[in-house]
């Protein structure tokens, strides 16, 4: 494998799980940023850098990359990859627009390499749970389903941030609440409403957003995604789905009943337990990619997923613009 | 001994004690479905005051017969599913000389009352406000509407601040079990997403959990706190919290509190925005 871009999500995620894939082999990083990515290299052992991802695609060695630059470059270099006939794992949101998606896709499909997106919350154990308990049927037909994601602040210097390479949480983060949920209903949005506030005064894009969704078959969900926590309080994450019998709740920290979280940490004033904990998401991601690729197969989030998810979180954008519901497919592929 | 005659109507988050420091309830009936009430439930001269818990369709002419037995009241908020019921009630309690008290029990239920405290004691603005509520009546029912007002009316609370603007979305799954989802815009700039669903009558499950996000902190008040869980509608209820004081003894000792008091306590403005916005988003 080839990783493109080295930022953290490849040094905390990518590059780790790969290391620990007994089926995949790091040969080369890329990085526009050349000290970084000899470091990098250094680091997680892989036998060359490039300052220039052209040239790792043309590294015959590599078999696949893996895509973790902003979401900005994603399309480019996945066409790129795809016209060098490497198989394609890219993170997630697929692309900034539904045009550049559909480049992707459609260049991948004529040079026949996979692509698949890193929505990786697929692969977290938790989820996979709740989606085959809907699928066995034991809370009945799905009626209504919510997701929060909430992160920390950022600061304002990170490229989620910056309009230019990305939409920002929504983008980012909620791209993973509009896949997720279509995901564990199994069916398409067809109408959303997003409204939204900016909470931190040197952001330039949202950085707290709600959103509710309407599915074809007539379940509805909604979703809220937030760069609001304080310092101390890393992340949250909270899914619940309702259907005709029963209920499936699967949080970060629902064992207490008052949770309260400050700069200098969090506090649990009326607690019954600790925080669970899960994490394998990024391995078994990555190992799905390559076995799709070994088998010939089609990897669990094709392009097409993400383009979906994608298009959801488009409509939520329009949606906070216009201060309207609006109806998907959207019209024009922006 | 203060006594107050209980009549529950559906089912609640937190228990309802039997004795308390100076008053005592006396049971009188649970879950009362439509049907003739009997004569003499409220008959009983020890009763003092007659305490309506919840919302079934029997809640008005229950309201009303109490007031014309000459007992005070203490019915959950809203008092009635329409202003003029609510009106009508008002001037029954008048004319009997008796005490009619609609505090809405979910600002004293426990973990929501600790969440408000905590949100004004923040040292940063409230951003966000996220509530999931489960209901126990049918969606077309009037008792949802009402239910549903009395949630509306707790958010305004922990928010602190007016609904300014709500968008809300259905499900049309055929199914006795139904959702709705809204997204509010309040006149302080807090954000809030609502998540209320209706298992229906028959089903044995209501929750609820609700979470502040602030500058600097973050609250979640969960009265039915559990770990992932999968409720089944026709498993046991949850277990309440019984950490601190259940909301109706907070609301029958703020009711023996204030009974001297000559004034009639029904905000009927309050109520008519209250059940108007209910509608608005129950039925458009």
């Amino acid at each position: 494998m080839g990783v493109i871009g080295c930022g953290s999500i490849a040094q905390e995620s990518h590059l780790p799980a790969i290391d620990r894939i007994a089926s995949a082999r790091l040969v080369a990083v890329a990085d526009s940023d050349e000290p970084k990515a000899q470091l990098v290299s250094k680091k997680f052992r892989a036998e060359r850098w490039y300052g220039d991802y052209r040239e790792l695609l043309e590294n015959e060695e590599v078999d696949a990359i893996d895509i973790c630059t902003p979401t900005k470059y994603h399309a480019e270099i996945a066409v790129a990859a795809a016209q060098a006939g490497k198989h394609v794992l890219c993170e997630k949101p697929v692309a900034l627009s539904l045009v550049q998606a559909d480049r992707m896709i459609s260049a991948c499909s004529k040079n026949k390499v996979k692509l698949m997106i890193a929505h990786s919350r697929r692969f977290i154990p938790r989820y996979s749970t709740v989606r085959r308990i809907i699928k066995e049927g034991l809370i009945g037909e799905p009626i209504w389903a919510t997701q929060i994601s909430r992160r920390t602040k950022m600061e304002p210097g990170s490229w989620y941030f910056d309009p230019k390479m990305s939409y920002g949480p929504i983008a980012e983060i909620g791209i993973h609440d509009a896949d997720l949920l279509r995901w564990m209903l199994r069916d398409d949005v067809v109408q959303v409403r997003g409204i939204a506030r900016l909470t931190n005064g040197d952001s330039r894009v949202y950085d707290q957003i709600f959103a509710a969704l309407k599915f074809r078959k007539g379940m509805v969900a909604s979703f809220e995604v937030g760069y609001v926590l304080p310092k101390a309080y890393t992340q949250y994450t909270s899914l619940e789905v309702l259907g005709s019998t029963g209920l499936i709740s699967a949080s970060d920290n629902h064992m207490n009943v008052v949770t309260q979280g400050t700069e200098s940490g969090v506090t649990y004033p009326l607690a019954y337990s600790d925080l669970l904990s899960v994490n394998s998401a990024y391995e078994n991601e990555i190992a799905a990619f390559i076995d799709s690729v070994n088998r010939g197969v089609e990897p669990p989030v094709t392009g097409s997923d993400a383009r979906a998810a994608l298009e959801i979180i488009l409509a939520v954008l329009q949606s906070i613009q216009r201060a309207e519901p609006i109806k998907l497919p959207l019209r024009e592929a922006s | 001994m203060f006594t107050v005659g209980l009549v529950e109507l559906g089912r609640r988050l937190d228990y309802v004690p039997l004795t308390a420091d100076g008053w005592r309830f006396v049971r009188l009936a649970s879950k009362r479905k439509r049907g003739k009430i009997p004569d003499n439930l409220f008959s009983n001269p020890e009763l003092n005051a007659i305490a309506i818990l919840g919302h079934g369709p029997e809640k008005f002419r229950l309201a009303q017969k109490a007031l014309m037995k000459g007992k005070h009241l203490l019915v959950d908020f809203p008092a009635a599913g329409t202003v003029e019921k609510a009106r009508l009630l008002s001037e029954e309690a008048i004319r009997n000389n008796t005490w009619i008290y609609s505090p809405n029990l979910l600002k004293t239920e426990p973990s929501l009352k600790e969440l408000k405290r905590r949100t004004k004691d923040s040292t940063g603005r409230l951003l966000s406000f996220t509530v999931t509520c489960g209901f126990e009546a049918k969606r077309n029912n009037p008792e949802f509407l009402m239910l549903v007002a009395r949630l509306l009316d707790a958010v305004e609370w922990l928010v602190d601040s007016k609904f300014r603007e709500v968008y809300c979305e259905k499900s049309i799954v055929r199914s006795s079990v139904s959702a709705l989802v809204a997204l509010a815009s309040f006149d302080n700039g807090v954000k809030a997403m609502l998540n209320i669903y209706s298992v229906g009558e028959t089903a044995n499950h209501t929750g609820l959990w609700a979470d502040s996000v602030c500058e600097d902190c973050v609250l979640r008040a969960d009265p039915n706190g559990q770990s992932i869980r999968i409720t089944s509608f026709g498993g046991e209820r949850l277990m309440p919290v019984d950490w601190s004081i259940p909301s109706v003894v907070e609301a029958v000792e703020n009711m023996g509190m204030r009974i001297d008091k000559a004034k009639q306590p029904l905000d009927l403005e309050n109520l008519q925005r209250m059940l108007d916005m209910a509608e608005g988003i129950v039925y458009s």
